[in-house]
């Protein structure tokens, strides 16, 4: 009779946590967390979400560790995370509920907790496990519209020192299947003392459907209207191996040179160009650093290589490179190879936490961005501006990156 | 009574963190140092060189300079820095055919100081061209060695410094460290956040004060050659969690 009684607590614990447990996953969808899920596997509960509502990916997980650290979770050993970005899966982390029951109640750090969570890019298995599960809060058809600003810039013209032009840019967003989103950026010119053609005009308008496969492999193609001024198709290829550590990617698109005008009609639509880049990264994990070799055409269709090393503080990002390509083998340039040096650095911009997704939805942009070329004059080397897809904040979702900023964004 | 020295302490800052120079780079007041600061640690800055200490472009000493930098620390043993530099007083035209400078150093510290060895830094001042930069004015270019160690006993801290700079790149004009130089900085226990300077940068002698404050705001200001004031300041952020 007794244990009886003990059987039927025991049972009416983990009835009440689970209860627990489906009134969480409420919560995180009612705060602005999309696509949300859970499914419960013996003592596992598995988590899935997309997090629209902050803007770094890590401090979005630790605000789910720390509200989930003060609810009863007894009849679960381990909580596992799986996380999205445009319904793609990309990462796992995985922490033990007396791991967060210490952490709540003081015993252990951010640091140790940060520390003992296992994180993974291979997220095949756990995906599995949510194909038949409801989902919250879908992603689909909102859109958002960051606004942000950007800065070109002169340096050594002899009539004036610097000048700049600079613009604010608004840009709409909207993911409409796994993967698949619409793009398009317009661009206004606020201030501008340089020399040349300059008018605001959209320089973005693509369609990008970006996918995960197997193995940690991902492939994603854009068509439209590219940035750059180039009108065509670009698909980019990348396998992961051992982790994050080490990837290739391929890139292979056909375009045209061009940019609509301020009445959004065709100009100076000439050349039609493939462009195709190898690129190797290496990612030196205990300082967060992209080693990274570009072999192939840049955006002028410029043959040659760019070599690169990138240190990632958090959201911050500096990079040094080196790059020698041969102008005459895009055909319009007289010049020989030309090398070149130079940095940039990107830091956060605007709000860390947006507001909630919704129908329509204005923000900050994420980032601003500044490089500088030692040889501005040189048209050498400059990278290809791919747009958003699946690979422009995949870094975020990095085990170490997560790890790390977690370390930084947990609070007790 | 009993709270105000803790209070001017925090306010002048508890530690007297290894600073920048006037160069930009970590250093005493003008040389460099073989101190690298640790992984992320960054910093903004601005000095001033007086008349007849700063040329560029054949410009005699008829101008002021004034450095503006920013430098950052990497994986415990590299440091970048890249400065623009003015000259106050000219002006940006076709006719004076001037423009500031722009340069970047890179230095990385070979040998970290222990108990009984000094660190070891090699230096790479100005080394744009060298890089491949294909417009590059490398007007203070400077290859050097240089070792530091930090000596302390209970009332004061003593950190010596020698280096030597050398051609190991041909220079359009070697204006910084053309040869030995050398200098010391000491640290009275009582009073952290103030660093008094003596050195030689390899063409004269110099004295500064250096402090800091809040633990992120150094200034120095001293004499160059003994009679030409100038001085620097810096501000310091950490980019990484540590």
């Amino acid at each position: 009779m007794r244990n009886l009684f003990i059987y039927l607590l025991a049972g009416l614990a983990s009835f009440t946590a689970r209860a627990q447990g489906t009134q969480f996953i409420q919560s995180l969808s009612d705060q602005g967390f999309e696509n949300v899920a859970s499914v419960s596997r013996g003592k596992n509960l598995f988590i899935t979400y997309e997090n629209n509502l902050y803007r770094f990916e890590a401090k979005g997980l630790a605000n789910i560790l720390m509200q989930l650290s003060e609810i009863d979770l007894s009849g679960y050993e381990l909580i596992h995370f799986l996380l999205r970005s445009k319904d793609i899966p990309m990462a796992v982390g995985s922490v033990s509920v007396e791991d967060l029951r210490a952490f709540n109640s003081g015993l252990m750090d951010r640091y140790a907790l940060a520390a003992k969570m296992q994180f993974s890019i291979q997220v095949d298995k756990i995906e599995a496990y949510f194909k038949e599960a409801e989902r919250l809060n879908s992603s689909f058809y909102k859109i958002d519209i960051p606004v942000g600003v950007r800065l070109d810039y002169l340096l050594g013209d002899f009539n004036d020192g610097l000048q700049t032009r600079t613009y604010v840019n608004s840009r709409v967003l909207s993911t409409f299947g796994q993967g698949a989103e619409f793009e398009f950026d317009f661009l206004n010119i606020v201030q501008n003392d340089i020399p040349g053609r300059a008018i605001s005009s959209p320089v973005t308008m693509k369609v990008t459907q970006s996918a995960r496969f197997g193995q940690n492999t991902f492939l994603s193609a854009s068509l439209g209207y590219l940035p750059q001024g180039k009108f065509g198709i670009l698909a980019r290829f990348r396998n992961y191996l051992a982790e994050e550590r080490f990837y290739l990617e391929l890139i292979y698109g056909i375009n045209r040179t061009g940019y609509l005008d301020e009445n959004w009609i065709v100009q100076n639509n000439r050349n039609s160009d493939a462009v195709y880049q190898a690129i190797f990264n290496y990612r030196w994990n205990k300082y967060d650093t992209d080693l990274k070799l570009t072999y192939g055409t840049f955006f002028l269709n410029d043959l040659g290589y760019k070599f690169e090393i990138q240190r990632q503080f958090n959201e911050v990002y500096f990079s040094l490179f080196y790059s020698r390509t041969d102008l005459k083998s895009a055909g319009s340039f007289n010049s020989e190879e030309d090398a070149l040096i130079g940095f940039s650095l990107t830091v956060p911009f605007g709000q860390s936490k947006f507001f909630k997704p919704g129908r329509i939805r204005a923000r900050t942009e994420d980032q601003f961005y500044l490089l500088y070329r030692y040889s501005g004059f040189s048209y050498s080397g400059i990278d290809i501006n791919y747009g958003n897809d699946i690979f422009s904040d995949i870094r975020e979702f990095y085990p170490e990156v997560l790890r790390k900023g977690l370390m930084k964004h947990l609070k007790p | 009574m009993k709270y105000i020295l803790p209070c001017c302490l925090f306010v002048l800052g508890i530690l007297n963190l290894k600073a920048q120079s006037l160069e930009g780079t970590n250093g005493l007041f003008k040389i460099p140092s073989a101190y690298v600061a640790p992984d992320g640690n960054s910093y903004l800055g601005a000095s001033f060189y007086p008349k007849g200490k700063y040329e560029l472009y054949n410009n005699g000493d008829r101008f002021t300079g004034m450095p503006t930098f920013i430098t950052l620390s990497l994986y415990d043993r590299i440091e970048f820095m890249f400065r623009y530099t003015h000259q106050l007083g000219q002006e940006v035209n076709p006719q004076t055919q001037y423009f500031p400078d722009r340069m970047f150093t890179l230095r990385y510290n070979a040998l970290k100081e222990g108990r009984n060895n000094p660190a070891i830094t090699i230096g790479l001042h100005d080394v744009s061209e060298a890089l491949g930069g294909t417009t590059a004015t490398p007007w203070f270019l400077a290859t050097y060695l240089v070792a530091s160690k930090t000596l302390k006993t209970k009332t004061l801290s003593i950190a010596p410094t020698v280096g030597y700079a050398y051609d190991l790149i041909e220079a359009n004009r070697n204006q910084v460290f053309n040869g030995l130089f050398a200098g010391v900085e000491l640290t009275y226990s009582q009073l952290p956040y103030i660093t008094l300077v003596g050195e030689y940068d390899s063409e004269s002698f110099n004295i500064a004060l250096k402090t800091t404050v809040l633990g992120h705001l150094h200034f120095a200001v001293g004499l160059l050659d003994m009679r030409a004031l100038s001085g620097f300041f810096t501000y310091r952020f950490n980019l990484s969690n540590r």
